[in-house]
């Protein structure tokens, strides 16, 4: 399948921070969860494939193509929201946005951009100092969305969205992809988000790849086993990529749920793992309740 | 790419002039000062270099109170055409600047308001010292931001005006050479200056697009 971003090898040093031999693809037409707690290296990563930053070691193809910080033609096809929308203040409108950000694309909509503006609530004239954080995000959204862009990269869209919003632009994004050409990469903290629209799932952690596959592998594999605590002997533990040790029992993340409910016994409980189980357990690791 | 670097010069023209207080700052006295230069002869020398730096100064400025580079720079342009879009600003101000000059001269000229015709070494003066003061400045901009560059650059133009001033008291007849020679009509110097200042420019740009392009944003 051919991919709209494959990393490979990718590393990026700062002083205190190194993101190290990140690699990951991204198959044309699918949508990746980017998932990791803050400070974990997404938004980094992000900035590499965007060509905001320059990479130490590694490669960077996005649609087809290596991308550099000079890659405008690249840039063209890819809508970009980023956590911290920048716009210029003063007497600039919605509107005027609109109109200065589309004179840099070649397959601008107006029509689209003033319709999505509409749908999310955004009055054109409203001037951009006093939108809100979400309002922002929104605007940020309908620029994204308004030049036909094949690859949507998006760096913590959905945080300071309200819920019913947050509902309505996972709606937005799966008719996006609706169009088999398209594609998204979307980091989130909002792992529920991605439980609806997600194909593939790509955690990072201390910058580094944890793992990064495709979503109903990673659900299928992994399960939540809870059970007493006393029953949970070395043997369990080696089985459990996460546990949470609590006074009445234990709660642990296996990708061997099945043999580890055996060895507990008949008190063990199995259910299914969220993406946000999966994450924080990986994450974390053992520890005493949390 | 001309349709990139025209779209980042209206952007930078719109947002100064919808920023409170630097549209009238900036834009009002060249415009003004440019009209009356002839009068006032040698004196608008040192006001168009000042509105210029001002207007490299003040776009820099926006897009670091804004934070704005990072939206530029995702959109679907190059690091180039942000540098050269900069730098073909101050050519526009520039060009604004003389063009009105020049004009009104003719006028008050005709008119017989006025009883000398502006010289072009008066056009070649304004580019040597705005390309020189640019050519300076907008490399240490891209590589540090202005924040962080202002209090060297601040430095620089203090001294350089200590040194203008010390110059001026300390030889005689300088000032009356400068002045001489921007109305003096040589047209050997006038090309060479502007040559000079032209070649500033160009390596100023070169070095510019060099560091920009190797920043991380």
């Amino acid at each position: 399948m051919e991919n709209a971003i494959k990393v490979t090898g990718l590393s990026k040093h700062y002083s205190g921070f190194e993101l190290s031999d990140v690699s990951f693809s991204l198959p044309r037409g699918t949508v990746m969860g980017f998932i990791g707690r803050n400070g974990a290296g997404k938004t980094t990563t992000i900035k590499l494939i965007m060509g905001l930053i320059h990479k130490n070691v590694g490669s960077i193809e996005v649609l087809g193509k290596e991308m550099g910080p000079d890659s405008a033609d690249i840039r063209e096809k890819i809508g970009f929201v980023y956590d911290e929308q920048a716009f210029y203040g003063g007497i600039m409108t919605v509107r005027d946005v609109g109109k200065m950000t589309g004179r840099f694309y070649k397959e601008w909509n107006n029509n689209e951009f003033s319709r999505l503006l509409k749908e999310f609530n955004l009055d054109p004239e409203h001037k951009t100092e006093a939108l809100s954080h979400g309002q922002r995000t929104k605007l940020s959204i309908a620029l994204a969305l308004s030049h036909n862009a094949e690859l949507l990269i998006m760096d913590e869209p959905s945080s300071g969205l309200d819920p019913v919003f947050r509902i309505e632009f996972i709606d937005i994004l799966y008719r996006i992809i609706q169009d088999e050409h398209r594609s998204i990469l979307f980091s989130t903290h909002i792992t529920t988000d991605l439980e609806k629209i997600a194909d593939y799932i790509t955690l990072i952690d201390n910058g580094r790849i944890v793992f990064s596959e495709a979503k109903d592998d990673i659900l299928d594999r992994y399960k939540i086993v809870k059970g007493p605590l006393n029953r949970l002997d070395q043997k369990g533990r080696e089985m459990c990529i996460g546990v949470r040790e609590m006074r009445t029992g234990f709660e642990a993340l296996s990708a061997s749920a099945d043999k580890l409910a055996a060895l507990i016994g008949a008190d063990a409980i199995t259910q299914r793992a969220t993406i946000e189980d999966i994450m924080v357990f990986t994450v974390k690791g053992e520890t005493n309740g949390w | 790419m001309a349709g990139n670097i025209i779209n980042l010069i209206r952007k930078d023209f719109y947002t100064l002039w919808s920023e409170p207080g630097i549209g009238v700052s900036v834009f009002l006295p060249v415009i003004v000062l440019s009209s009356v230069a002839p009068a006032w002869k040698s004196l608008s020398l040192i006001f168009l270099p000042i509105f210029t730096l001002s207007y490299g100064l003040n776009t820099f400025m926006l897009e670091e109170k804004y934070r704005t580079e990072r939206f530029f720079s995702s959109l679907a342009v190059r690091r180039s055409e942000i540098v050269l879009s900069r730098y073909f600003g101050i050519a526009v101000i520039m060009a604004v600047h003389l063009i009105l000059a020049y004009s009104a001269n003719f006028g008050f000229y005709f008119a017989g308001k006025l009883k000398f015709q502006l010289p072009p070494g008066y056009f070649s003066l304004v580019l040597m010292v705005v390309s020189l003061l640019i050519s300076i400045s907008f490399p240490v901009y891209f590589k540090y931001g202005v924040t962080k560059a202002m209090n060297v650059i601040s430095f620089g133009i203090m001294a350089a005006f200590y040194a203008l001033f010390f110059a001026v008291f300390k030889i005689p007849g300088l000032f009356e050479k400068v002045r001489n020679f921007s109305l003096e009509d040589a047209y050997i110097k006038v090309f060479a200056l502007t040559g000079i200042a032209i070649l500033l420019f160009a390596v100023s740009i070169s070095i510019s697009t060099k560091i920009y392009s190797k920043r991380d944003l």
